[in-house]
């Protein structure tokens, strides 16, 4: 059963320098004993995500649904947020220090934490407490339950942390860059104690981070963001030996080679834009390499691609275009040179024009975006429900307007034989939710909204 | 740097022969910090053994880079060097002139030769000052250049860093991390310096971003013949940067060598635990590999361990490693260029996770993980 | 397809995605110029600002208007000022806030009365920022003995008797303009001094401090041109809210005889003289307590508001809760 459904979660915050979309349409599922790994730069909405389904975002409009367990989690009233957060939830911060109250003994912390969810007597929460400090590797823990966090090291304080998120068994761990503020010999122990948490609680795990590595190790399937959107999904083999979107290549090809090669690296041209005035049409096209004029009047839709059974990305790129160096790229190139005109030119002046990071354009307005537009109207679940039966009962799909569209189409559905990401999905279901992407992509295209279709299925399957 | 040619540096010397002169030279350089308490006369309660005995040398027109955990001494000692901190003990010359402790007018020349590049784009340029003027410093404070040629240098500058010129008249915070990155290395360019102390330059970066400001250093490099010491806490980074690599570990230099030999064959313990851990951006490596883990964290350099440093959380340490620090110098086969501090190091092939240390080591905290009872007595 | 057609359009009209304006619109603000954009969205802080500046407009045109009213503040006016009982008279057309006890003007008075009152505020808060930002940055700047020094030395001026020094002040001394100036900032430059001493400790700390140390620039250069632009902010609205001290330990030691000597006008001396006649003449009580009043609250305001434009992240975080 699945354990976490996300839909279109969408995050705003109305700020006075205009409204920060921080997520635009997040939907993924989770199941039990999974890891699902979210990276992207800083800013880029993985915080935000995370802390929208713990309850955790003050003065947000949130829209969109997070079902756990067939409860959702954004409707939920305070009361019984706060007894899944902790027990059933457990989340680990970006922040060590920040998470720990400062006036209150570790241990304190941790009793009271237990004792909060479960009737179990002061002695006995103590000493759970005592192992719990023992499991992360806390030296004399019988001595230091009695510390205050500041008598802590960094590390030790994220440790502790960790202790408490884990002290309940949590069906689900949220891990925000847990081990961005350690160090690697520590973040190794972290990892390890992660993944043998996994083996034997069959703990589900979202590991926000930014370091590609450290999902590589860990995660089952990974979703790359890019300014509050969901840009690519797909299992972790899939996306960093067959990437599809050009930021995720980009990504992966801006960090120098484990072996050690010493040629120049490829880094991403330009800086992440401003959430409050994203660029137009694909948000990353100010700075993509492969830039053709529909990139930027049209947002592109999140769809199934040829990496694998359930490998999506929101790219116009043809859906077959997948994978890394010579001969993809070159194929890349030549359908970015054969689509790209005036407007896809002018538009890669602009990542000297687009420099003004957030915060700094303080009295820039917020331009009514296209995005702005797009989200009043998108009724993501009935959408695809319709979509869904229109390709089930066969019945054509509208003609698709532009020509290249109509090509991207027929393309996933003679996509690559794919390789099954998850034994969650029968071969013949993967097919037909592919026709469904494709059909997608080419009759309502230019919605940002991700396409639901696999996630929803997995759900109601699994 | 450039991949054609993998036998020649970037300043197009042959790596193998290290043709370039020794620019810099540190010797036992210690830095202890004081610990004080009292309100009116202040004692001395304790020390940081921040910096505890390095010896190190940079060839002109090479790349050190200096590798460690947080706190294990790394901006210390580039501080040290800089001459922004009195040195506790040792010696430091450059260009074969004993800079130690110089007075801050005798220092001055120096300071238009050694620059550094700092870790923090938001904390390293003043948020009250306009662009032009953070870069223009240099020329202000040496007397270099005034007025419009001034201005017409740091525009120079500013191109050379890849920055629009026009922005001159901009404030720090409307410009991006690695945009402020760049600024920070248009003002450690301006007076020509000889040797660029980089500390952790690209830490604070995102990993698109990272990639451009390193590139740009090394373009930098090639142009103006620089020499580099590249601090960073980055495995991968500074494999790719660096000609040779200093490991660091609470004060001490563990093992340092040619960036291929350290990589190659890690004979330091410690080095072979920190390159287990980096996390490799590739899923079948990373599958595949079996990672070291160690036990607790890093000790206070407060009370550092006696002997070899590593000893609390080493798989290999024995006896003497608690009494006696070894010496850094070549091990095994290795060339005299490659040098490991450590009693027993790591023969090729053997896998350090299987050793079991010969002393207790109960006292660096359990092991995590051992133990998931904890867990399971809940719910 | 028509509905999809519109909202094509709709996107490309909205999201142009490279319009070059807002880029050159922002080019080089200053911070300080931001926050002004900031403070103009503040209601209560623009208000209290005209407040300010029509208190500082009467304060200078104080001749002039009391000419244009007829009652120079001095002027007895034993017959249509003083009921025959010898009381003050109420709030007239005569005098629209009533008169004293020997028959002035309050209106007049307490026109009169703001120039002191702002004077001495802002003269004396100039003073205490001029010495507390000195030697607070000199005390935070390089720390060791010469911090636990000066430290120590604003520790004593906090805690010094403020009364009964401004009593032998003022014996020995004799009352004047001058000397109310003098103690006044005497007292408040070690709060100052302290809160420029807590912001330079950690901008000391910062690496661009380290860089310029870095760059060979002595102290003196990283004080001024590092340090003290940093401290612009703070310092301030600090002294926005010190302004409103001041005033009210000015009119304290007018009201207690101590201030400026009789018979130039200070709202404390007219308060203090208005306690016998309080019962028969509460305007004479209330007008200049209410001017005081006024303008301390117009200070303290502003002072607020300041905070929140100058440092913006503060600002967000209480309007989200
Ligand atoms: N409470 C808030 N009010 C306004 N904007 C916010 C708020 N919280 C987050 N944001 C904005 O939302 C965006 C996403 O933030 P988030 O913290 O999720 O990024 P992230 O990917 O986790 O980055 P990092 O790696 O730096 O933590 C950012 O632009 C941030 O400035
Ligand atoms: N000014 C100082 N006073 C006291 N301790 C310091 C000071 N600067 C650094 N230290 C200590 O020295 C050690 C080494 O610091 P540092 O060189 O900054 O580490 P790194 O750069 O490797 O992270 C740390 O334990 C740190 O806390
Ligand atoms: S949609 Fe266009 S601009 Fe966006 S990533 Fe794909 S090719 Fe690049
Ligand atoms: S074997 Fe001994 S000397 Fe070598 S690293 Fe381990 S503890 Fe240090
Ligand atoms: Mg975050
Ligand atoms: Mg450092």
């Amino acid at each position: 059963m699945t354990l976490l459904d996300v839909t279109d979660l969408r995050v705003s915050f109305p700020t006075e320098d205009g409204l920060v979309r921080a997520v635009q349409g997040i939907s993924f599922t989770l199941d039990p004993g999974q890891t699902l790994g979210i990276v992207g730069e800083s800013g880029s909405g993985k915080s935000v995500c995370t802390q929208t389904i713990m309850g955790l975002t003050r003065g947000a409009q949130i829209s969109g649904t997070a079902m756990f367990e067939g409860r959702d989690l954004l409707t939920m009233g305070d009361n019984d947020l706060r007894k899944i957060r902790g027990a059933e939830i457990g989340m680990i911060f970006q922040d060590p220090l920040s998470s720990l109250h400062p006036q209150y003994k570790v241990g304190w912390q941790i009793v009271e934490m237990i004792q909060a969810h479960e009737d179990i007597s002061t002695k006995a929460a103590t000493k759970r407490a005592v192992d719990l400090l023992r499991l992360v590797g806390i030296p004399q823990p019988d001595r230091r339950v009695d510390d205050y966090p500041h008598q802590f090291s960094g590390g030790m304080r994220q440790r502790a942390m960790i202790a408490m998120s884990l002290a309940l068994n949590p069906k689900l761990l949220i891990a925000d860059e847990p081990t961005t503020a350690l160090d690697v010999t520590v973040q190794a122990q972290i990892i390890d104690l992660i993944e043998r948490l996994q083996a034997e609680f069959n703990t589900a795990v979202i590991m926000i981070t930014h370091d590609l590595g450290v999902v590589a190790d860990i995660a089952d399937d990974v979703m790359v963001m890019y300014a509050g959107k969901p840009v690519e999904f797909a299992d972790r083999r899939t996306l960093y030996y067959r990437p599809h979107h050009p930021y995720t290549k980009g990504l992966i090809e801006s960090i120098p080679s484990a072996e050690g090669e010493r040629g120049r690296l490829k880094p991403i041209q330009g800086q992440p834009p401003s959430l409050i005035r994203l660029p137009s049409g694909c948000s990353f096209h100010p700075r993509c390499p492969y830039v053709m004029d529909q990139c930027v009047t049209e947002i592109p839709p999140l769809r199934q691609v040829a990496g694998s059974a359930d490998h999506r990305s929101a790219c116009w790129l043809p859906v077959d275009e997948v994978g890394i160096g010579g001969e993809v790229d070159r194929k890349r190139e030549q359908v970015a040179l054969a689509r790209r005109g005036t407007l896809a030119a002018e538009s890669s002046d602009v990542i000297d024009s687009v420099d003004v990071p957030d915060g700094s354009a303080a009295d820039v307005p917020a331009d009514v975006g296209a995005d702005t537009t797009t989200r009043g109207r998108t009724q993501p679940l009935a959408s695809t429900a319709t979509r869904a039966v229109r390709a089930r009962t066969g019945q054509p799909a509208p003609p698709a307007r532009p020509q290249r569209r109509g090509a991207t189409a027929t393309e996933a559905v003679t996509a690559a034989p794919v390789k099954k990401a998850a034994p969650k999905t029968s071969a013949k279901k993967a097919v037909a939710k592919k026709t469904v992407a494709s059909k997608t992509a080419g009759t309502t295209a230019k919605k940002t909204t991700p396409r639901r279709t696999n996630s929803s299925q997995n759900g109601s399957t699994s | 740097m450039t991949a054609a040619q993998p036998e020649v540096d970037h300043a197009g010397r042959d790596v193998n022969t290290q043709a370039g002169d020794v620019l810099l030279k540190v010797e036992g350089a210690k830095k202890y910090f004081p610990i004080k308490q009292g309100i009116i006369f202040q004692k001395e309660v304790a020390r940081v053994h921040a910096v505890d005995g390095v010896d190190l040398e940079v060839r002109s027109g090479e790349t050190l880079g200096l590798v460690g955990e947080t706190g294990c001494g790394k901006s210390t000692l580039a501080r040290l060097i800089a001459g922004l901190y009195p040195m506790t003990a040792g010696t430091v010359s450059f260009d074969g002139s004993d800079i130690t402790n110089l007075s801050r007018k005798k220092m001055r020349p120096f300071r238009r030769d050694i620059q550094m590049i700092f870790q923090d784009p938001y904390g390293s340029l003043n948020p009250r000052r306009r662009v032009g003027s953070i870069i223009g410093d240099p020329f202000d404070i040496h007397g270099v250049a005034d007025g419009a040629e001034r201005k017409k240098r740091v525009q120079e500058l500013m191109e050379v860093v890849g920055l629009n010129p026009e922005h001159f008249n901009r404030f720090p915070a409307e410009f991006s991390g690695g945009q402020r990155q760049r600024i920070g290395v248009a003002r450690a360019l301006a007076l020509r310096p000889k040797l660029i102390i980089c500390d952790e330059p690209v830490s604070a970066l995102d990993v698109s971003i990272q990639a451009q400001v390193i590139n740009l250093l090394d373009d930098l490099q090639n142009e103006f013949g620089l020499t580099y010491i590249f601090i960073a806490h980055d495995l991968s980074v500074v494999r790719h940067v660096s000609d040779r690599v200093a490991v660091m570990y609470l004060g001490k230099i563990m093992e340092t060598g040619p960036v291929d030999d350290l990589y190659g064959l890690p004979r330091h313990p410690y080095t072979n635990a920190l390159l287990s851990a980096v996390p490799i951006p590739d899923p079948d490596r990373a599958d595949s590999r079996e990672r070291i883990i160690l036990r607790g964290d890093v000790p206070s350099p407060v009370n550092p361990p006696t002997g070899c440093p590593f000893h609390p959380r080493c798989p290999k340490a024995q006896d003497i490693c608690v009494q006696e620090m070894p010496p850094l110098e070549p091990v095994f086969v290795d060339p005299p260029t490659h040098r490991t501090a450590c009693h027993f190091p790591v023969p090729e092939g053997e896998d350090i996770s299987q050793c079991t240390p010969g002393i207790d080591q109960s006292g660096t905290g359990p092991l995590v993980g051992a133990d998931l009872s904890a867990i399971t007595t809940g719910s | 397809m028509t509905l999809i057609a519109a909202d094509e359009v709709a996107e490309q009209k909205g999201g142009g995605g490279k319009d070059p304006q807002p880029t050159k619109a922002i080019e080089g603000r200053a911070p300080l110029q931001l926050a002004w954009a900031r403070l103009r969205k503040d209601k209560v802080s623009l208000a209290c600002l005209g407040v300010i500046v029509l208190l500082v407009l009467v304060a200078i045109f104080a001749n002039q208007l009391t000419d244009l009213i007829g009652h120079p503040p001095n002027e007895q006016y034993r017959d249509e000022g003083l009921q025959p009982n010898g009381l003050p008279v109420a709030p007239s057309s005569f005098f629209w806030l009533g008169g004293d006890e020997v028959g002035r003007d309050v209106l007049s008075r307490i026109i009169h009365g703001a120039r002191v009152s702002l004077l001495v505020g802002v003269v004396a808060t100039a003073f205490a920022v001029l010495i507390g930002v000195t030697i607070g940055t000199m005390a935070g700047y390089f720390g060791g003995v010469i911090d636990t020094f000066l430290s120590r030395t604003m520790d004593v001026f906090l805690s010094f008797p403020f009364l009964l020094f401004a009593i032998s002040l003022v014996a020995v001394k004799g009352a004047s303009l001058r000397i109310s100036i003098f103690v006044i900032a005497f007292f408040i430059w070690a709060n100052v001094g302290r809160i420029v001493r807590g912001q330079v400790l950690s901008i000391r700390e910062k690496e661009y401090v380290e860089a310029a140390r870095s760059l060979g620039a002595s102290d003196l250069r990283i004080m001024v041109v590092d340090v003290i632009p940093n401290l612009v902010a703070p310092v301030i609205v600090y002294s926005t809210l010190l302004i409103p001290t001041a005033i009210v330990f000015e009119a304290t030691l007018s009201f207690l005889g101590l201030g400026v000597p009789i018979p130039t006008p200070t709202w404390g001396n007219m308060i203090a003289t208005s306690q016998s006649t309080y019962l028969q003449a509460p305007w004479y009580l209330l007008f200049p307590s209410l001017a005081l009043f006024i303008t301390t609250l117009a200070f303290n305001l502003l002072g607020d508001g300041l905070r929140d434009a100058l440092d913006p992240r503060a600002a967000r975080v209480l309007a989200r809760k």
